[in-house]
């Protein structure tokens, strides 16, 4: 197990070069640069040429890419490209706790809804309520999150004259204002997450329910709960598991959009800027980031096979 | 944005009254009793919990009824001090002083140099700094700011008498050496680094601006320029603090309190967006002239917020979380009719929606009158312009000191008439066919035609029924291809080759937008070989096409003809016949029906915030300068 796990951390530094080397060449290839960003306009093209200059963009893309390679060795993760040009580190210092804290309480949300409900459904199969709850989890799957969020804010103004954007405050500055802020964009990110693991916990549930052990279990004259909790839900987690955490790429991909709509400074909002203003010093480091969570994420989920299921050995 | 503070520490510092610690110690007391009586024995017939809950209740209520007696004389005794004081000072329904305005844009500035930048930095260009004019363009009228007069002394000689007594916001004293070094930093910036808005044409021809005593400051330019005035009301010479400035090299990205001596102090700047704070110093306007007051500004606090989603600000409109939302189409604003808190205000339209032409291919001036005869406009009007739309002139036709072209001029030249366009697209098509494979990449158009635009749900729209209208009347196919914002620009600026990768460049809604009042940079521009008819649409002095060369040679003259005329009259005479020409000849863009009225989405507190001109170019991030505004509810 230890070996597993130095093996995977080796690992990761290798696929984050890959990867930034590729997203490197990606962002060059496109047709555009940040010097137009900067300019934001068609006037006078010929200064681009200063503007690139000044900003680093008139030499080589391997004198660009391994400049900034050295300096992420070195801990320095360079300067937005934006003006003022703050350093990359201090912009997503002020943002990564937002993002992470969405995406913290979109798991927690989805888990707390999304694995009661395919429980439900697995035991009552084929009854009304597990037809009303399949329905449901197929509108959260089908409805894309953006529609959701954007709902959430017009209707509430259309029947109430209010909305539940507030400017943000931070959870340190005021930990309640703050939760009642991100729950929202939580809610709408866990409704689609939590739907998909009710589905797939009701699948698993389902396969395991008339396996031969289950039904000793009962034979043995257990309580119901204690072989659909102990026996059939700890067997079906595994694949569980592996939905959560493959989720949490799509959480952080849909912080993009509920940050958008719900006003809120994260890491979504400062790679959709930066994506818009070819600031590569910032896109590479916010996907960079998501990317390193998104590891670390599926390290601890494989780690955690191992806990749900001890015939496991790595 | 409110102050910002720690949760934890104003917890932990946060002071107990002595009603508090009773009101506390009551429900702490009553809170307890229950408990410990929910937690006893059922069948314990000891009913002594009851009267200490009894007692403990009658405590707090108590001591809520006492605070709440004193809170609220106290509070009524604030409310009649408070009116009374602004009984003394306002008259009644009149301005109001105090409250928040709130704002909002899409994201982050680009920097805050009011020389260099322009993107998303509006509203601290025009509030933290101040300008030696203010230009109200739909009165066509002048208002004094920190100038207190100005004479244009000769054609290329302008002096400028500056009020008394302004200050910085770090309390320096505004001297003239500062408003000398204000004008004469943008020429300089540019050369350096390149404007982003302003082309070079606009700064060429500052030569020596000195401080000629206290008060006075006196530009020497090397032409006459008819043009100067109304730029020195732009953020482009907004006044800056010249030793805090010069502290940066010259240039203003890190702003520094005491830079600007406008209005309002910028005292947040973060992820979140901008917060201002009214400027206790700020000079005053004795007998102010429009849009000013003797001891503005009325609002307090300006703040705007970053929202990236408009539907989301939309919203915040409804609700009455926001102040302004800005431009809103005709459809939008039914959204509106049953809130009371939003007012929507009905302007006339600015802005305008174009086809350019890459001047390598349509060079021909039958291909060019081809596309003007093509186009339905009577269908463009009633559908994309859901019947409320307009015809544009190339200068602008909201530009009221300068326009001389009405609807019904612009009729004569905007005339649907498919079978003459289809013959003169025919003829012009032949010609190329004589040329040869020679003339190949200039000649494409005859084939097939790329209406290239910017991935926007309107411009689309809008391309998309250009190319309908086009390929139905010229029996060429027209298609449209969209690209990001950067993408477009990159495309419309790329020079490598004498034609472009485009054949007609769409640009622009033709819904809200404005001019700032400018001839010379203002929708005139476009047509300028030296400004966008040069760098987008290839339609300058550098063609390889006589006949093009022979129009920007045309168009050129006459733009600096009307630079250098002072004369208005004999100005807007060049004017008139300049676009008179334009329209004759198609020259450079095919300007399409604008929108007729453009809807405003504001808060029913806002009052005299200078509808008219909202949408020109003062409103940036709908933060508005105008300092008679004034919130009802303040």
């Amino acid at each position: 197990m230890r070996n597993y796990i130095i093996r995977r951390l080796v690992a990761m530094p290798l696929m984050l070069l890959v990867m930034s080397f590729v997203l490197f060449l990606l962002l060059w290839i496109k047709p555009g640069d940040a010097a137009f960003a900067v300019v934001a306009g068609i006037e006078e093209a010929r200064n681009l040429d200063v503007w690139r200059e000044e900003l680093g963009l008139d030499r080589p893309w391997y004198v660009q890419y391994f400049d900034w390679l050295g300096n992420v060795f070195q801990g320095d993760l360079g300067d937005s490209l934006r003006p003022p040009r703050n350093p990359v580190a201090d912009k997503v210092q002020e943002r990564i706790g937002n993002t992470i804290e969405i995406g913290l309480l979109t798991i927690a949300i989805s888990a707390i809804i999304g694995l009661p409900i395919g429980i439900i459904s697995a035991i009552r199969r084929n009854t009304l309520s597990d037809y009303t709850l399949r329905t449901a989890t197929i509108v959260g799957i089908s409805v894309p999150n953006f529609w959701t969020g954007t709902l959430i804010i017009i209707f509430p103004v259309i029947w109430w004259g209010w909305n539940p954007i507030q400017p943000y405050t931070s959870f340190t500055e005021d930990p309640l204002t703050n939760l009642s802020i991100v729950i929202f964009p939580a809610a709408i990110l866990a409704y689609g997450s939590a739907a998909y693991t009710a589905r797939i916990v009701r699948s698993s549930m389902l396969e395991v329910f008339f396996s031969d052990y289950v039904r000793t279990a009962r034979a043995k004259g257990l309580r119901e709960r204690v072989v659909v909790m102990r026996h059939v839900f700890r067997t079906s987690l595994i694949p569980v598991l592996t939905v959560i955490g493959l989720q949490l790429g799509a959480i952080l991909g849909g912080a993009v959009v509920a940050e958008s709509i719900f006003a809120i400074p994260g890491m979504g909002l400062l790679m959709l800027e930066s994506v818009q203003t070819e600031d590569y010093p910032v896109v590479l480091t916010v996907v960079l980031l998501f990317a390193l969570m998104f590891m670390i994420i599926t390290l601890a989920v494989d780690v955690l096979y191992t806990t749900v299921d001890p015939r496991i050995r790595y | 944005m409110r102050e910002r503070e720690n949760y934890w520490l104003r917890l932990r510092g946060r002071k107990v009254s002595r009603r508090g610690f009773l009101a506390g110690s009551g429900v702490a007391a009553a809170g307890s009793a229950a408990i410990l009586a929910g937690c006893g024995d059922d069948d314990d017939d000891d009913d002594s919990a009851a009267p200490a809950a009894t007692q403990a209740a009658a405590t707090q209520a108590a001591a809520q009824e006492a605070e709440a007696t004193e809170a609220a004389a106290a509070e009524a005794e604030a409310e009649a001090t408070q009116a009374a004081a602004a009984a003394a000072e306002e008259p009644a329904g009149g301005p109001r002083r105090g409250g928040t305005y709130r704002a909002w844009k899409t994201q982050e500035d680009q920097g805050l140099d009011p020389a260099i930048y322009h993107s998303g930095n509006g509203e601290v260009t025009q509030q933290v700094y101040n300008h030696l004019l203010d230009f109200q363009v739909s009165k066509g009228i002048f208002s004094l700011d920190a100038a207190v007069g100005y004479e244009q002394v000769d054609s290329t000689t302008l002096v400028w008498n500056l009020r008394e007594g302004m200050q910085f916001h770090n309390g320096e004293p505004v001297t003239s050496e500062d408003v000398a070094y204000t004008i004469a930093r943008p020429p300089v910036l540019y050369a350096e680094l390149g404007s982003t808005h302003q082309p070079a044409s606009n700064f060429r021809y500052l030569d020596l601006i000195e401080a000629i005593d206290d008060t006075h400051v006196q530009e020497n330019w090397e032409e006459p320029r008819a043009d100067a005035l109304i730029p020195r009301s732009r953020q482009y010479f907004a006044i800056v603090n010249k030793k805090l400035v010069e502290a940066q090299d010259g240039k203003a990205q890190e702003h520094v309190t005491g830079m600007g001596a406008g209005p309002y102090i910028l005292s947040e700047r973060n992820a979140e967006g901008t917060h201002l704070t009214r400027n206790p110093n700020y000079y005053s306007h004795p007998n102010p002239d429009d849009g000013f007051v003797e001891d503005g500004p009325y609002i307090d606090e300006i703040d705007v917020r970053i929202i990236p989603d408009p539907v989301t600000a939309k919203a915040l409109l409804q609700s009455g979380d926001l102040d302004a939302y800005g431009s809103l189409d005709s459809l939008e604003v039914e959204e509106f009719d049953d809130i009371e808190e939003v007012s929507i205000e009905g302007a006339p339209a600015g802005g305008w929606s174009v086809l350019g032409f890459d001047g390598g291919k349509f060079r021909d001036p039958r291909a060019r009158e081809a596309i003007r005869k093509a186009f339905n406009y009577a269908a463009f009007i009633a559908s994309v312009r859901a019947g409320d739309g307009r015809f544009q002139a190339p200068l602008t036709v909201t530009n009221t000191r300068f326009q001389t072209l009405t609807q019904e001029d612009l009729a004569t030249w905007y005339v649907y008439d498919p079978k003459d366009a289809r013959a003169l697209w025919e003829a012009a098509a032949a010609d190329a066919d004589t040329r040869g494979s020679a003339d190949e990449k200039y000649d494409k158009i005859y084939e097939s035609v790329e209406i290239h635009t910017i991935t926007n749900p309107t411009m689309q729209t809008i391309s998309d029924f250009a190319a309908l209208s086009l390929s139905e009347a010229l029996g060429t196919e027209f298609f449209v291809t969209s690209a990001d914002g950067t993408t477009w620009v990159n495309a419309a600026t790329d020079r490598t080759d004498d034609v472009k990768s485009w054949d007609l460049l769409q640009s622009g809604t033709g819904i809200g937008g404005g001019t700032d009042g400018t001839p010379g940079t203002n929708y005139l521009s476009w047509f300028d070989p030296l400004q966008y008819a040069l760098n987008a649409f290839n339609f300058h002095y550098e063609t390889p096409h006589p006949e093009v060369l022979e129009g920007a040679t045309i168009v050129g003259d006459m733009m600096a003809a009307q630079n250098v005329e002072f004369d208005h009259e004999a100005r807007v005479q060049i004017i008139t016949d300049l676009q008179r020409w334009i329209l004759d000849n198609t020259w450079s863009i095919f300007i399409m029906p604008m929108a007729a009225t453009a809807f405003l989405g504001v808060s029913s507190r806002l009052r005299d915030y200078g509808k008219d001109d909202w949408f020109n170019s003062y409103s940036w991030n709908n933060v508005h300068r105008r300092e008679s505004a004034w919130l009802d509810d303040a």
